[in-house]
């Protein structure tokens, strides 16, 4: 076989992202739409008319929930509606049982899962934004 | 002008197999025992059967699986799977195929194992992004819609916890259900939360069991041994797959199925004598009162207050107890169905809505992700 190696499809090329520590979205050229996860085509997304640019880490929650499962670690996880547009399902670093309501203000960071070691490699999840608040 | 597919066909065999916890006995096998249930009911042979739907959560290719085990050759078959909700998308692709004349009589059956088995997820495969989270799906992405739910239009506990007693209600009126102790508004909100703000009172049993309708032509139907139930309209909506994508939780594709359905039946949800919705958390009778059109957008919590979908209430909903307190076995579409069905035929005893004529059973599937509508009647609405 010759010529040049296929290119990654986006859902490799946003693994290997997070594995250099970012979240890639898609950003569509035409219209400037951000669309989380990435299509490699569909209505609105053409082929070739799209980068996938890296994500600003900040954010607001959508919803939020506290899961106490009977001999498993508690934790919080929400949809968390990014700046740019898309939402994404996360876990929620945040203190308590009660879960943050929604429009709190967090900011995403990269950590490796301990409750999904076998992905082999990082993911975000947020914190509270702090002073400032989540949109930029 | 009427919709061709209205009346087309009827339902006219229905059987469970064993229900709640049944130890040693395959999905398979309990699909095997409402299948002959439900021909028997028909007054049937398996040899009559010629058009097949069916569905497990183990198995990739049911309809083929189905068929060699119970010995049945479909001219027609199909197996949709969409979640929970892919019985009532049966229903309507059976009549399509009954209507077009691909087949005369077809089975639909599903049946699971999933509490002895401690697997309800089977062949259900993880969205990648959903794997780097790993939330306990299904209960996190319905306690996500709740939360939701409350934030936007004030729902509360109390009013998740009044279709946990209805339910409770009901199904202690039902001789073949799980859960018939006595439940209390208080018990419910003083039960620990599982997931924000659900506790397991707000969550359907995990059960083993099997449900199974026979479906023929309106002409046929009219010679069987049962009361004939006809298929009035049905129609199925979908937008994702999984709870990230959604849009806005509050509102399901059950909006746009529910008013397909019910104007292909030429009916409105005010005519509706008794309703099965898909109860796998207490949220969603509410989304589904208030997407199809029982109730304001909003309203469910207000709609379910004092008792007013529990025995004597307003509106009879989920007369069997639901997945909530019946049975639920990994999907429950078939078990509303099949309700339907018996309280149409008025079958159901000590919990019969009397005088039903017209029925609603509403699927859901996935994660809010698929919404299915059947409207269902007696002869009076042909």
């Amino acid at each position: 076989m010759s010529g040049p190696a296929p290119e990654a499809g986006p859902q490799q090329r946003v693994v290997d992202g997070l594995r250099q520590g970012r979240l890639l979205l898609q950003k569509c050229r035409s219209t400037g739409e951000y669309l989380f996860y990435p299509r490699a085509a569909a209505r609105g997304v053409r082929s070739g008319d799209w980068d996938l640019v890296p994500a600003c880490g900040l954010g607001r929650v959508y919803a939020a929930t506290h899961v106490g499962m009977r001999g498993a670690p508690s934790y919080h996880i929400a949809l968390v509606d990014l700046a740019e547009g898309p939402r994404l399902m996360a876990r929620l670093e945040w203190p308590g049982d009660i879960p943050p309501p929604p429009d709190t203000p967090v900011r995403m960071k990269m950590v490796e899962p301990e409750w999904a070691p076998q992905l082999g490699h990082p993911v975000p999840v947020f914190e509270p934004a702090g002073a400032g608040g989540g949109t930029p | 002008m009427t919709h061709p597919l209205r009346g087309a066909a009827a339902i006219v065999g229905q059987g469970y197999s064993q229900l709640g916890s049944v130890p040693g006995v395959s999905a398979m096998e309990l699909l095997a025992q409402a299948a002959e249930r439900a021909v028997e009911d028909a007054g049937l042979d398996f040899s009559d059967i010629d058009g097949l739907c069916a569905g497990t959560f183990y198995h990739f290719w049911p309809t083929l699986s189905v068929a060699e085990y119970l010995r049945i050759e479909p001219a027609w078959s199909n197996a949709d799977m969409v979640g929970g909700s892919s019985f009532m998308a049966h229903v309507q692709q059976a009549a399509l195929a009954i209507q077009a004349g691909l087949c005369h009589t077809v089975l639909i059956a599903y049946g699971s194992n999933a509490r002895s088995l401690r697997d309800g997820a089977g062949l259900i495969e993880t969205p990648w992004t959903e794997r780097w989270s790993a939330p306990a799906i299904p209960i996190a992405g319905y306690a996500l819609a709740a939360t939701r739910h409350m934030h936007q239009y004030g729902t509360t506990r109390a009013h998740l916890a009044e279709v946990a007693v209805a339910a409770r209600k009901w199904a202690q009126r039902n001789p073949l259900a799980t859960a018939r102790d006595e439940l209390a508004l208080d018990d419910v909100l003083a039960a620990p939360q599982i997931a924000t703000p659900f506790s397991k009172y707000d969550c359907c049993l995990v059960s083993d069991g099997a449900a199974a309708i026979v479906l023929t032509s309106a002409d046929h139907a009219a010679h069987g041994r049962r009361k004939p139930v006809y298929v009035l309209g049905a129609a199925s909506a979908h937008r994702h797959r999984e709870i990230a994508q959604m849009g806005d939780l509050t509102s399901t594709a059950a909006v746009q199925s529910g008013r397909a359905a019910f104007a292909m039946a030429g009916v409105a949800p005010k005519d509706v004598d008794v309703v099965q919705v898909y109860d796998a958390f207490t949220l969603n009778t509410l989304l589904f009162l208030e997407d199809l059109g029982f109730c304001a957008k909003g309203e469910g919590g207000a709609f379910v207050e004092g008792g007013a979908i529990a025995p004597g209430g307003r509106l009879a909903v989920n007369t069997s107890g639901g997945g909530l307190s019946f049975v639920h076995p990994g999907a429950y579409g078939l078990f509303g169905l099949s309700e339907s069905v018996l309280q149409l035929r008025g079958e159901t005893g000590a919990r019969q809505v009397e005088g039903a004529r017209l029925a609603v059973a509403h699927g859901n599937g996935g994660t809010l992700s698929h919404q299915s509508t059947v409207v269902l009647g007696t002869a009076d609405y042909l």
